[in-house]
């Protein structure tokens, strides 16, 4: 028994074995879902059966609708990400490094913060209309703090201790910045670089909420005043899956950047 | 006293006694309100260039604290430090700090850590100067090794290497060779008393190993528990090299052990 118990701990402790174990709740809310669909029970205006989502998502996928919101929305969550990163960590920075600047920044930044993107849309319309401006702008809302606040904690939390040894040697302090507070705050920084990736994303439907007429939140809202549950269903879980791949790729490259820390093997 | 005769050259010598002037020097750590925690008492010491100087103490009896305030890290304390003539009141280029943990920059390899430390020349001279200091602490063939790679006694070489490729007229150096064994331990003792010899700077060394003091210095600071004060000063005169197995040497090592263990010649024993 404990031979077994050790062999079946070890695959699943492999990377194929965590994914497969990973994958196991899916597989057995995917049977509920059919199981349930199939006794009738079910309404399927409430709830569609797997069958129509999965003949929705492959029609659409054939006929390039589903792959051409998602790259429309995927546009716009970029160029709004993109501007985050710029602007949040440019201020993050310049704010990190300067006492002055936090005392000045800081009641401001925790009052905008918690202002949720959807919230913003009423004067987003007024200051940039309902073109692709009022969108990028409200996915850039959904990163931007993230970033902010991230570096500006990574670069206030830096290790005292790192830093005296600077001070001792009197390191110049451009060298000071870019080659040891920098790097010092790169973790957390990265985290902020991840975790506001992931907004953005989320953001996509409520940017897409402004008056849009393409990208896969006014494919969910269309949809749904159309009574098509299916579409709904296919739109959602697609903004799922893109959103974990746009982490897996972050994750390794984060792998890379950051393989000095310790806690990582 | 060759010189007395000329005024310009005895006040050289003057100087060159007093280079270091720890003057009535006393600090009082404030935790909060109440918690007061009285660190250092009324330390009084000169030290002359050249010097090699080892402080011996209890831990928790300030002895880091003395060596920060030496550096200019803390300089909130009661009295005076003077180091070259001049007033301690921030850190110095001149005052290397070997640090007791090896404060390593963990995204930096060996060879960039020790490089971080030089600001002039060019990448090519700033390496060169690198490896010969790397290769000193004997850490050759680690160059390109992350912190994290490292066990405790190789990060600690690294860190006296990145201490040392400045040539600090002083260095301070904080129970440096704590985590090395006996072997490296023994060998970078003697690459000190070269590097000392050759670039005629002066040493302030902390240490917990009595042997060691009396190896290196020339005179030993003998420090009280808290709040730490000067016990004693010892001079050891004793040629180089010095044999540790020599009988003066083993009479001032038990002196200065009779001031920590109350029966030296039993833990003497036991230590041997
Ligand atoms: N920044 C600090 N704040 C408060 N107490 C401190 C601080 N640094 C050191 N101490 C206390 O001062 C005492 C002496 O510390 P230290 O100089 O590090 O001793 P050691 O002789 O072991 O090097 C210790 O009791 C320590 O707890
Ligand atoms: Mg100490």
């Amino acid at each position: 028994m404990t031979s077994s118990n050790k062999r079946s701990k070890k695959f699943f402790e492999t990377a194929l074995g965590s994914f497969l174990e990973g994958l196991l709740p899916i597989l057995i809310l995917l049977a509920a879902w059919i199981i349930a669909s199939g006794s009738g029970r079910l309404n399927p205006i409430v709830l569609p059966p797997p069958r129509s989502v999965f003949h929705s998502f492959t029609e659409m996928l054939l006929d390039g609708s589903l792959l051409s919101s998602l790259g429309i929305s995927l546009i716009r969550v970029l160029k709004g990400y993109f501007l985050s990163v710029v602007l949040g960590v440019g201020l993050g920075i310049i704010i990190g490094l300067s006492p002055h600047m936090q005392r000045l920044s800081n009641l401001i930044i925790q009052i905008l913060r918690p202002i949720p993107p959807i919230a913003w849309i009423p004067l987003v319309i007024l200051w940039f209309g309902i073109g692709e401006g009022s969108k990028v702008f409200l996915i850039f809302l959904g990163g931007f703090f993230t970033n902010l606040i991230n570096v500006i904690d990574g670069i206030r939390y830096t290790d005292k201790k790192l830093l005296e040894v600077a001070s001792v040697m009197e390191t110049p302090k451009r060298k000071y910045i870019l080659e040891l507070v920098i790097p010092a705050a790169f973790p957390s920084i990265f985290t902020g670089l991840r975790v506001s990736l992931g907004s953005c994303w989320t953001c996509v439907v409520a940017a897409e909420l402004v008056a849009s007429t393409s990208g896969i939140g006014y494919m969910i809202s269309n949809a749904r005043n159309y009574g098509l549950m299916d579409v709904v269903i296919v739109g959602m879980l697609s903004i799922g899956v893109i959103g974990k791949v746009m982490d897996v790729i972050l994750k390794a490259v984060e792998k890379r950047v950051l393989s000095w820390t310790v806690d990582q093997g | 006293m060759s010189g007395t005769d000329h005024t310009g050259a005895f006040q050289e010598d003057i100087l060159e006694k007093n280079y270091i002037i720890a003057d009535h020097v006393s600090k009082t750590f404030f935790r909060g309100e109440e918690n007061e925690l009285e660190v250092l008492q009324e330390i009084n010491v000169k030290v002359q260039k050249g010097e090699f100087i080892c402080i011996v103490g209890g831990s928790g009896c300030g002895k880091s604290t003395l060596l920060r305030a030496i550096a200019g890290l803390d300089c909130e304390h009661e009295g005076e430090i003077t180091v070259d003539r001049e007033v301690v009141k921030k850190t110095s280029k001149k005052r290397g700090l070997v640090f007791q943990e090896h404060r390593l920059f963990p995204w930096l390899s060996v060879l960039d850590n020790v490089c971080f430390a030089l600001d002039e020349g060019s990448r090519a001279e700033k390496e060169a100067k690198a490896r010969q200091s790397i290769e000193l602490v004997g850490l050759a063939g680690f160059e390109q090794a992350k912190p994290k790679e490292l066990s405790g006694g190789m990060a600690q070489r690294a860190n006296i290497a990145r201490a040392l490729v400045n040539n600090p007229p002083l260095l301070l150096l904080d129970e440096p060779f704590g985590a090395l064994d006996a072997f490296t331990k023994i060998q970078l003792q003697n690459e000190l008393i070269k590097i000392k010899n050759r670039e005629g700077s002066t040493m302030i060394m902390v240490t917990h190993d009595i042997e060691e003091a009396v190896y290196l210095a020339d005179r030993v600071i003998v420090m009280t528990n808290r709040p730490g004060t000067i016990r004693e000063i010892v001079s050891v005169n004793l040629p180089r090299p010095r044999n540790r197995n020599e009988y003066h040497f083993v009479e001032l090592r038990k002196r200065i052990s009779s001031y920590f263990f109350e029966t030296p010649d039993i833990q003497e024993d036991y230590n041997i």
